[in-house]
């Protein structure tokens, strides 16, 4: 199987049909994510949509560990020098029987809503869940094995306890544990659909018996052990009906299972409280639930912008196209036609500064621009960084005249500081253009690959149609601009879609856009390069998470709202960041990169907006807010 | 089989004369089920059904929600909407308000209470005494009125045989209006329409899937999703459905352009995968959807048969159309062959433009599914 013509399309790593290709798009660096010892305790691995957890689960497959173990090129090399680290792989070949249970397509949530005589419904889940994991556990030893799908059922047995009361026991060979399941399974289903239920629950297992039955030792193939372990990775929980979920973590974990147990889920199964509780900066097991995302942004940028690279490089393999993000142009000096246009702006931007500094005596030493000059725009941003310091200086000093003498140039941190302030804001004033580069595209991508697919792809149809009309294979800043902002504009738009409450996110977007384009636009600047959060301290963080109907009940449908937006990736949450007074930790919430393209703010982590919690709350409370101040009127 | 090979169905004045003169008529009663909601046409089967004589029974069912920055104007139209329905019974009938309401974690399940709610809604229905009962499907969504109509020509096909009660569909289709109205919050997943949850619940299933996306315009994200819900790994054909006759005679031709990445580059489609349906004749893609599934079957009996999946995404007659397909197929049972309808429903709405300036032009339809039209 192929890839589309625009090979970052649509289809998703984890649903490809074939294993080398699935393989050969997949990043090794992920497997990083789960730790070093996997497998003695329950790991829950949770992400937003799109955040990798199904890919990380499925290389552990008996298919993939088979082709990872006897593969040569140097990409599976890597993958399984990873998977050996992780004693997945042992003495050449895959020690872990990994059974993949994906729960997303079936609809175990009805179960819970049955309507039986005297049976327990959860029985029913575990008897096709039994059947699930037996079947899936089966197929994969056949693989391991090399057996032929039928055929060869015989050669596997079990070496089951003598007395164990675990009803899978009954069924001696792998045949008949295999016409059970599919006919539990079958039958089950059926009876479901046709209103009969409880004509089949008597099928029902008081608890998940497959856990305990398909131990290392228990599965034989011509009578040997076939692995060192087994891993039951449950994926998609967040769809079993939640009473349901709650009930099957709880086994998993207070019980003694003969099996690993992974269970992945989408983050917003979790109740606001439990979301607004997760400290992405903990990415430790012992510490609760592996948060892919914030996995990812501990990891540092290039790590992460290689991760992408890699991504971007697989999948053009795949296609007519050998290379794309170096076609995309790195600068906007490359742009031939703006460079008279950005000529003539710094030229208007020098005659103004030296008028200030003809006028201020204070600011007649420092130095415009760095020397030599790389490029007329770079050499437009030193003056605008000049600008922007010159106007810090006096919005600090002009009460107290201060400064008598000369001020000197800005140091070379202050530099950096400001000039990445100063680029955001020479471009949006001078309409220049502002998103473009691959590394703009990687960073924009929020630590979501399902986004950066997106951006990719968007990147590659404009790539792909100049080249067949034949106008250039390099795509111009401005075009690339253009077309992040359209693909940022549909994410917006779209947020009703994507998440609750979404028309009611974006009227706060909006309202939080008024503060923050205001002030990362602002002549002197606070916060490099800009505003791109908004926060609140630990302690008013504690208040939200812990809202209820008697304590703090205001704050319940900011909780709601936000929480959601954190599940749904639109916001993303740094909790116990030390600022501003000794002792003092505070929260962020930092926007989707896609968001601050389209609320036309800068991409980088800057500034916040810190308010109290509950004026947040009263954002999201009325339709026509106008605060105390005048801010944000109209807006809701 | 070939429930309906023979078949009629009455459209504008001739649904409205067929449904006050003819079907509403005689001793005993008449039950109608609608939608509760800020849709106007919820009322449009109730208004012509007052003007007959028989006694009515109102089935209401509570839908989702509305969304956005108009939903206090939405919520006092479904609040008028609901004092019209009242007004409307009073002396002529009994109203009885049925929760069917999409619950918060309706948009993230595979199960949605909102359709199981509608199953057992449609099991305990009384129908005896009826002489027909009408439901409405104008203002109610895919997940529930599929599975409603489902068990009753499915599953109790014996009860109205028995009672002899005539099943009727009545549909207000207004295309500027479908236009205006958007789906919100729309399900994470797909999911599988009960009673055919089956069709795909099995594990290690190798049969084949043939898909039937029925297309119609701005469904990218809801065809997506379906497309995710199909097992991953297994041989699948892709049969879009495209409505052709139709008033605007390009429109198969825009809905080509509108999912070409789809159509070329995911599904590799050629011209001979597409099927045509009238649409404005649900028996026309009955009778299409049948005979394809079935032609399948066949070919691929050699690989143990196939599962035949169908979504829909198109207009409320076309949907209508690939119900009884799926329903006069769900009663196959063999190994060699499942069908499932799959969906993706909103779980809040949203009007665009101003509330009060409802476009007038509905027409009406009636088709009758089971009973007395049917009998010899």
């Amino acid at each position: 199987m192929r890839l589309p013509r625009n090979p970052f399309r649509s289809t998703k790593v984890e649903s490809l049909e074939s294993h080398d290709l699935f393989l050969k798009l997949f990043q090794p660096i992920a497997l990083g994510a789960l730790g070093l010892n996997p497998w003695d305790s329950v790991m829950r691995i949770k992400s937003a949509q799109g955040g990798g957890k199904t890919s990380l689960l499925r290389v552990l497959s008996p298919e993939c560990l088979l082709r990872v173990s006897e593969g040569t090129s140097t990409h599976l090399t890597e993958i399984a020098e990873q998977l050996r680290a992780l004693g997945a792989i042992g003495d050449g070949r895959p020690s872990v029987l990994g059974i993949y249970v994906p729960l997303g397509s079936t609809p175990y949530a009805t179960i819970a809503r049955l309507r039986l005589e005297s049976q327990d419904p959860l029985h029913l889940l575990y008897a096709l869940l039994d059947a699930r994991v037996v079947l899936t556990a089966i197929n994969g030893v056949q693989v391991l094995r090399g057996l032929d799908s039928e055929a060869d059922l015989s050669r596997i047995t079990f070496n089951w306890p003598e007395d164990g009361p675990n009803p899978l026991y009954e069924h001696a060979t792998a045949r008949d544990l295999v016409s059970w399941a599919r006919g539990a399974e079958r039958e089950i289903w059926r009876a479901i659909d046709r209103g009969k239920a409880s004509l089949v629950a008597d099928l029902g297992h008081a608890r998940p018996y497959s856990f305990e039955a398909l131990s290392p030792r228990a599965i034989l193939v011509d009578g040997e052990p076939i692995c060192d372990r087994v891993v039951v990775m449950v994926d998609d929980a967040h769809k079993l009906h939640g009473s349901h979920r709650k009930t099957l973590l709880e086994h998993v974990i207070t019980s003694r299972l003969n099996v690993s147990f992974w269970i992945a889920e989408r983050m917003h199964a979790m109740e606001p409280y439990e979301l607004l509780a997760l400290d992405t900066s903990s990415t430790e097991r012992e510490e609760g639930p592996v948060v892919l995302s914030a996995w990812w942004q501990k990891h540092n940028k290039a790590g992460t912008s290689r991760f992408y690279a890699d991504i971007a490089k697989r999948r053009l393999e795949e296609s007519r196209v050998e290379e794309l993000f170096e076609h995309l142009t790195p600068s906007v000096i490359e742009d031939r036609p703006e460079i008279q246009r950005i000529q003539r702006i710094a030229d208007a931007m020098r005659a103004h500064l030296e008028d200030i500094k003809g006028k201020d005596v204070r600011f007649s030493e420092i130095e415009m621009a760095r020397k030599p000059h790389q490029s007329a725009f770079d050499y437009l941003v030193d003056l605008k960084a000049a600008e922007m310091y010159i106007a810090s200086v006096k919005s600090k000093t002009q009460d107290s005249f201060e400064f008598e003498g000369s001020v000197p140039s800005p140091t070379s941190t202050q530099l950096s500081d400001l000039r990445s302030a100063a680029e955001y804001q020479v471009c949006i004033k001078n309409d220049l253009p502002l998103y473009y580069g691959a590394n703009t595209i990687y960073e924009i991508a929020s630590w979501n690959v399902d986004q950066f697919l997106s951006l990719a792809a968007g990147v590659y149809d404009q790539f792909d149609a100049q080249r067949v009309q034949g106008t250039g294979v390099k795509v111009l800043p401005r075009a690339q601009d253009k077309l992040i902002r359209e693909i940022a504009t549909a994410y917006f738009v779209g947020l009703p879609k994507r998440m609750p409450n979404g028309e009611k996110m974006q009227r706060f977007l909006q309202a939080f856009a008024k503060y923050a384009v205001a002030e990362s636009q602002a002549p002197t600047k606070k916060y490099g390069p800009g505003v791109t959060g908004f926060g609140m301290t630990s302690k008013d963080h504690d208040r939200l998470r812990n809202c209820s109907e008697t304590k703090d009940a205001h704050l319940m449908e900011f909780a709601d709202l936000i929480s959601g937006a954190v599940a749904h990736n639109v916001v993303f949450m740094k909790a116990n960041a030390k600022q501003g007074k000794a002792g003092e930790t505070v929260t962020v919430f930092y926007l989707n990169r896609l968001l601050c393209v389209y609320l036309n703010l800068p991409i980088g982590l800057g500034g916040w907006w810190k308010r109290k919690v509950d004026h947040f709350a009263t954002l999201t409370k009325t339709e026509r807010h106008q605060s105390a101040q005048g801010e944000d009127e109209s807006l809701f | 089989m070939n429930n309906w090979q023979s078949h009629i169905y009455w459209s504008g004045s001739a649904a409205e004369d067929m449904l006050s003169e003819v079907v509403a008529t005689g001793e005993k009663s008449v039950a109608l089920v609608i939608g509760e909601g800020f849709d106007p046409r919820m009322l449009d089967c109730l208004n012509v059904l007052v003007r007959s004589t028989a006694e009515l029974k109102v089935y209401l069912l509570k839908i989702g929600r509305s969304a956005g920055a108009e939903q206090t104007q939405l919520a006092a139209r479904a609040k008028a909407n609901l004092g019209k329905l009242v007004e409307l019974l009073d002396g002529r009938g009994t109203l009885a308000v049925v929760d069917t309401q999409f619950e918060t974690d309706d948009r993230d399940s595979t199960a949605p209470s909102a359709s199981d709610k509608s199953v057992e809604f449609a099991r305990e229905l009384p129908i005896d005494g009826l002489s027909s009962l009408v439901v409405d499907i104008s203002a109610l969504p895919q997940g529930l009125y599929f599975p409603l109509l489902e068990i009753l020509i499915g599953q109790r096909r014996d009860d109205f045989l028995a009672c002899q009660t005539s099943l009727y569909v009545f549909v207000s289709e207004n295309v500027s209006l479908d236009a205006r109205i958007s789906g919100q919050e729309l399900q994470e997943d797909a999911y599988m329409v009960p009673p055919f949850r089956s069709a795909l619940a099995v594990s290690e299933d190798k049969r084949p899937i043939v898909w039937f996306p029925v297309l119609g315009e701005g469904e990218a994200l809801q065809i997506g999703r379906v497309e995710k819900l199909l097992p991953a790994r297994v041989e699948r054909e892709v049969c879009p459905i495209l409505p052709m006759p139709s008033t605007n005679p390009r429109r198969a031709d825009l809905l080509i352009r509108e999912y070409e990445t789809m159509l070329q580059d995911n599904w590799a489609l050629d011209s001979r995968s597409f099927i045509y349906s009238d649409e404005r004749n649900p028996f026309h893609l009955y009778t299409q959807l049948s005979r394809a599934a079935l032609r399948y079957r066949e070919a691929l009996s050699e690989l143990g048969g196939c599962r035949a999946v169908v979504s829909c995404h198109s207009s409320k007659l076309l949907s209508l159309g690939a119900l009884l397909a799926a329903s006069e197929l769900n009663q196959i049972e063999a190994d060699d062959f499942d069908i499932g309808l799959a969906n993706v429903d909103a779980t809040a709405y949203r009007l665009s433009g101003e509330a009060d300036d409802w476009p007038s032009q509905s027409t009406y339809f009636l088709i009758p599914i089971l009973g007395e039209v049917y009998e010899d």
